[in-house]
Order: structure tokens, then sequence, then C-alpha cells
């Protein structure tokens, strides 16, 4: 006998869209997550070029140096601020890196192993430049007019609102230039470029405590010479 | 004048934050990659001969990616492969085809003995010897014929005759 009845598995699972989903107003992939991928991904992309550039592509090479000189040059600048001398640098630390990248294991991340040359190149350039200390300071970009943090900062009744931008320029790399190179190194990628401590620990050479105490004791010192921007 | 309490953690955060916006000028960075070409043509000129040449082969190679394990694990088995065909194949035995085992060695025992030549004289040993059937047709005789009489040549015995 054959019946003409079909059955629909379908029917009895139960209705689900996006929309009655109790995280619907939740993003399906968090900022996170993405943040993540795009990590991996720039990592993926870096692992080809350094191969690529390890059998001689000359052109591999020059894309890693676009890729990552701006937040090599962030770093230098920050630990020297000055201009020329982190340009003189950083052509040191592309000319180190070009000379080693044949022996370029892999064993940490090259954007890791850049940064630990250019951490060092300029920690052993500021310890010989001992007293000079002579500033060539870059323009600062029209967007910290947009930054929350500045925004804040410039609200009724702070201090910063009655300084100068170029005065507060000035008296944050001047505050910055009376610390030691090592604790500037830790300011600068902790405070500045927004890297993790064991992320900085990898780069310098040293363990996570001892980061935390350089941080302690850089930020002790800075918060007192700053204290004029305490708001009232 | 009174005294400021110093910033807070989060304070002088946000303050150093702010030097995020420090920025070189535009397009520095194109300047900078043909700074860095520069100098890398600089340093190659500043290298010695022997360098260029050495790394002209490494780049020759470079594509080839040997792997040095690999390399060294199939010479092994090649060296074990000819020494196995060497020990199968059966040695052949010299002593057949010799006449005799002759050796001429001067007594040099005494270096304050003046040499003479019988006491180069040559030993036969014809016990070592052993004669094959072909050995007399095919044996070859160094250097010209020698004929022993009693071991010792004649003509060197010292003669008692008194005139």
């Amino acid at each position: 006998m054959n019946t003409a009845t079909t059955f629909d598995l379908s029917a009895l699972l139960p209705v689900f869209s996006p929309a009655t989903s109790p995280f619907a107003n939740e993003p399906l992939v968090s900022s996170k997550d993405v943040s993540m991928t795009e990590q991996e991904q720039s990592r993926r992309e870096d692992e080809e070029l350094v191969a690529r550039s390890q059998t001689g592509d000359a052109a591999a090479f020059d894309a890693l140096i676009v890729k990552h000189s701006p937040r090599l040059y962030g770093l230098v600048y920050h630990m020297t601020s000055n201009h020329d001398d982190t340009d003189d640098l950083l052509q040191d630390v592309w000319a180190k890196a070009y000379r080693g990248i044949g022996g370029f294991r892999g064993k940490s991340q090259f954007y890791t192993w850049t940064h630990t040359i250019a951490a060092n190149t300029t920690i052993n350039f500021l310890k010989k430049r001992n007293n000079r200390k002579t500033m060539s300071l870059d323009d600062v970009d029209n967007g910290i007019a947009n930054d929350k943090d500045f925004t804040a900062l410039t609200a009724s009744s702070t201090p910063v609102r009655d300084t100068d931008l170029a005065e507060l320029q000035i008296k944050l790399n001047e505050a910055m230039q009376k610390l030691t190179p090592d604790h500037r190194a830790v300011v600068t990628m902790f405070d500045i470029q927004g890297m993790a401590h064991a992320e900085i620990g990898k780069i310098l050479g040293v363990s996570e405590g001892t980061v935390r105490s350089r941080l302690f004791y850089a930020h002790k010192q800075l918060q007192a010479w700053l204290a004029e921007f305490a708001p009232l | 004048m009174e005294d400021k309490p110093p910033l807070t953690e989060q304070q002088l955060q946000a303050l150093l934050r702010l030097k995020r916006y420090e920025q070189p000028a535009p397009g520095y960075f194109d300047g900078l990659l043909k700074n860095v070409h520069r100098r890398q043509r600089e340093e190659m000129l500043r290298r010695p001969a022997w360098w260029l040449a050495l790394e002209r082969v490494r780049t020759f190679w470079a594509p080839l990616q040997m792997d040095w394990r690999y390399a060294g694990t199939m010479a092994g088995v090649l060296l074990v492969g000819i020494g196995a065909i060497r020990l199968s194949i059966p040695t052949r035995n010299d002593a057949h085809t010799l006449f005799a085992a002759v050796s001429v060695r001067p007594d040099t025992s005494d270096s304050d003995k003046a040499f003479t030549l019988a006491a180069a004289r040559p030993e036969l040993d014809m016990k070592k010897a052993k004669r094959s059937p072909q050995s007399s047709t095919t044996a070859s005789v160094q250097g010209p014929t020698r004929f022993i009489i009693d071991t010792q040549p004649a003509s060197y015995v010292p003669t008692q005759i008194r005139f």
C-alpha cells in the first residue's frame, strides 16, 4: 500500500531566527574575536612575507617594512622624543633586521622580533647619548580634538584646558625624558602603544613581574612630575 | 602656593595616551623605505667580494630547500650499501700468482757497521711461495736475472791466496 502522506520533520523543530534569539541584540562575533582573527591573519601574512624574504624576495621585505614601520616609529620616537634620531635609528633597525632575516626561525612573531631589535637599539643609543637631550617633536595630529581622553581633560576646571597643546606636548615629553631608558621603554609600550605586560616582557627579555615593577616605579615618578595637570 | 595632589593612575594614563597623536609628517614612511634601500645598497658596496660570492652561491642553492637530515640519512644508506657490495664480492688471493716472495733488507740494526753487499743479500723464502700451474708463464720477474750460488755471490768471498 502506497500512502501519499509525507512527514515533514522540520515541523517538529522549533523555529529559530536571529530575531527571536535572546542574543539578537548582541553581535554574532564579538570585537575580541574579530581582533583575534585579525591578529592571526596578520601573523600568517608576516610568516609568508618572512619566508619569501628569506629566499631573497626584496619586495616581500619591503612589504614588511611598510607594514611594521609605523608602530616601530612610535616605539623609538616616544623613547627618544627626537624625530631625526628616530629616523636614523629606524634605518638601523631595518638594516639589522635585513641582515638577520635569514637566521629568523620564527620562534617568536616577526612583530616581537623587530620590536626587540628596535627597543635594544634605542636603549643602547640613549645610554650612549646620556645627557644630550635635545627634542625635535613631531606635529600633533588633528585627530586629538576628537579624542575622548582629550575632551575630558580639556573640560571645564581642568588645568589642561588652560594649557596650550604644544606646551602640554613639551611637558609630557620632558617628563618622559626624565625616566631611565628601561622605564621609558616600558611606559611607551604599555601606556602609549597599549601592549600587554607579557608581550613587553618578551620584547625586553625580562619577566612579567619586572615589567610590572618598572611600570609601577615609572608611573609614580610621572605622577609627581605631571602633578600640575591634576584636576582642581 | 598650595601643593597639588599627584595625578591618579587613570589621569596619567589618559595623558600619556595623548602622545599617540604625535605623528611624523605625511609621506615620511615612503621616504623611510627609500632611505632603507639606499642604506642596503651602501652596505652591499662595503661588503668584501668573497662575501658577495658566497651570498650568490647561497641564493643559487636556496630554491632547493635541502633538508640536511634527509641528505645525511641518504649518504649513510649509500655508504652502507657500498660496504655491503664490497663484502659480498670474493677477494682474489694474490699469493698464488707470485713465484716467490723476495725481499732485500739491508741490515740497519747497527748503524756503525759499514754497509756490505753481503748484509743486503736477498732472502728467498720458498716455503711462503705457492706455485700455481700458470705461475711459470704469468709471473713477471722484476729487474735483471740474478744468479745465486749457495746464497752468496762467489765473487764476494774474500780470497785467501797469498803470493
